[in-house]
């Protein structure tokens, strides 16, 4: 009689890999047909010349410079903000403590609200209440809105990752909480914090339902902060929705924003790596 | 110069550590039968809330001896050597009464500067825990975050302070890799050299060779042996041969009615040879403990 046991585990590996060709091949033919029909559109003019006849010709120029500008945007409100609330929940407050429970449970809750409510929000608070109107900054915001829960818990989880044992013997040394956190803490948590940040890079770049109320539709080239942008995402939307013969340039920009993604991945988990080679040589 | 006012003595007094060591030099140190006590602890209780860790501990410490704390886990060893730099402050639960004077500063005050407590009072512990930077920044930076910013200065004191834990030689010419390179020996090597480069007076061991190989343990052993003298030394050790090749005091801490308290304090040979309690007895002899 054949061994059951030897039996189970065969059957039991064949599905995890099946699930995993499953996975590996959607991806790899959703990669396969935007690159098949996006390459042909690509080209160095397209990415520098502005869309023309609502983008079924021309290029995405001005919608690349729109993107940047609202990733700009929203990281440097992010940013600050994000450090300062991961410091307070990791370094100035206690596992059981009411106040750093609260900020965690609510931080959970946003993080899982979906992008088109905090577009809603977005909206309703920076363009309207603020007057802030469809513009670059409002859709920053909005962004940084939805980006900072997935920011502040990486970030704290990269500040908790951080051996005990640093806070004690920097504060057996004489060393202020504040020098521990700015020449010790931080600088040690730092690849934790990059990858953090490039990921949500990532969530933001390609974002789509938080900006259209935000940002705007607006396909110029924006001349400040203030002038409606449309993102790359928006874009796309627009051209396979709302333009007909747009699929082309929808194909292109849909290629372009996805080299993006795997480019923003493969950074993150290049400085993950490099820096996990690099901790025990020189710093 | 006060530790209950913010001054900077580091700047005011040049980081030379030739003052320290010239006045009392190992031998007059030793010779001297008549020394005073640097840190004298008074009745000391120790609660994490509510429940208590250690009672009425009562202990003097020499100025340039070592006194070595030996006991069964959990009779309050490291809770007590933690009061000493108030590094307690860091566990909120924790509280602390009775009395701690460090030549004539109240240490559990209040007003107490307690970074200027931690650099007289250095601490070392069990794992080797070098910060993630080269050595170099591992010895320079918190001499520059006490107000030291001299290069000359720091560089003297790197090689003061590594010549002192006898690792000078042996990374000397890779003062820019890091520190986490090193082996468990030389970390902790590096870790006492780091404590030293703050000048401190006193220096609180916490079982420093319990996480190290038997022969990074001996030279370990060995260095702190040759620091007596230029500093004040308190080692918990859980290794009573360790505590008697090295101890001029020996204080048996001991868990009663679930408690951490002190049961006997004696200079090494009585210790050894002629312990007031028969715990202390059975303890050395280990039938207990």
């Amino acid at each position: 009689m054949p061994n059951r046991s030897a039996m189970q585990d065969r059957i039991t590996r064949s599905l995890a890999w099946s699930v995993a060709v499953f996975l590996m091949g959607m991806f790899l033919w959703i990669l396969g047909d935007i690159a098949i029909h996006g390459v042909s559109s690509l080209s160095w003019e397209f990415l520098t010349t502005s869309p023309k006849n609502a983008g079924r010709e021309g290029g995405i120029a001005s919608i690349l410079v729109s993107t940047m500008l609202i990733l700009g945007v929203c990281m440097a409100v992010a940013l600050p903000i994000g450090l300062g609330a991961a410091i307070l929940l990791s370094e100035c407050t206690h596992d059981h403590e009411l106040a750093g429970t609260l900020v965690r449970r609510s931080l959970d809750v946003l993080a899982g609200i979906p992008s088109i409510v905090f577009g809603l929000f977005g909206n309703a608070f920076f363009c309207v209440t603020l007057g802030l109107g469809f513009s670059i900054v409002s859709g920053g915001l909005t962004l940084a809105c939805m980006v900072l829960p997935i920011l502040i818990r990486s970030t704290e989880e990269g500040f908790r990752a951080l051996p005990p044992e640093y806070r004690l013997s920097a504060a057996a040394l004489g060393l202020s909480q504040t020098a521990t956190l700015g020449k010790l803490l931080i600088p040690a948590a730092m690849p934790t914090l990059l990858v953090g940040f490039i990921l949500g890079l990532g969530r933001a770049i390609a974002e789509t339902a938080a900006l259209i109320f935000t940002s705007g539709y607006v396909d110029r080239m924006p001349e400040s902060l203030w002038d409606s942008g449309r993102a790359l995402s928006i874009h796309i939307y627009d051209l396979s929705m709302n333009v007909p013969g747009g699929d082309a340039n929808a194909y292109a920009s849909a290629l372009v924003l996805i080299v993006l993604l795997l480019a923003i991945n493969a950074s993150a988990m290049g400085i993950g790596r490099r820096w996990a080679s690099t901790r025990t040589r020189a710093t | 110069m006060g530790l209950d006012t913010d001054a900077r003595d580091m700047t005011e007094k040049p980081l030379t550590r030739s003052s320290l060591l010239s006045s009392e030099s190992l031998g007059a140190t030793l010779s001297t039968p008549a020394v005073r006590d640097l840190l004298s602890v008074q009745n000391l209780n120790v609660f994490y809330d509510s429940r208590q860790a250690l009672k009425d501990v009562s202990l003097s410490i020499t100025q340039g001896r070592i006194t070595a704390l030996v006991g069964p886990s959990g009779s309050g060893k490291t809770s007590f050597l933690t009061c000493l730099n108030r590094l307690t402050d860091l566990i909120p639960s924790c509280t602390i009464t009775g009395a701690i004077h460090f030549v004539d500063h109240n240490v559990l005050a209040p007003t107490t500067d307690v970074l200027q407590l931690r650099r007289r009072i250095g601490m070392i512990f069990q794992k080797p825990n070098p910060f993630p930077f080269s050595i170099r920044k591992n010895l320079s930076f918190p001499l520059k975050e006490h107000g030291v910013n001299d290069t000359n200065t720091i560089e003297a004191l790197i090689e003061e302070s590594l010549s002192q834990v006898g690792l000078w030689k042996e990374v000397r010419d890779r003062l820019d890799s890091s520190a986490l390179a090193l082996s468990g020996g030389q970390q902790q090597r590096l870790c006492i050299a780091r404590a030293l480069m703050l000048s401190p007076e006193v220096l609180l061991l916490d079982e420093p060779c319990s996480a190290l190989d038997p022969l990074s343990s001996g030279v370990v052993e060995d260095l702190i042996t040759s620091l007596r003298g230029h500093y004040t030394i308190v080692i918990v050790t859980h290794n009573l041969a360790q505590a008697r090749r090295m101890a001029d005091t020996v204080a048996l801490f001991w868990i009663k009615h679930g408690t951490g308290a002190l049961l006997e304090t004696q200079p090494t040979l009585e210790f050894f040879h002629n312990p007031q309690h028969d715990l202390t007895k059975e303890y050395i002899h280990g039938v207990r403990g």
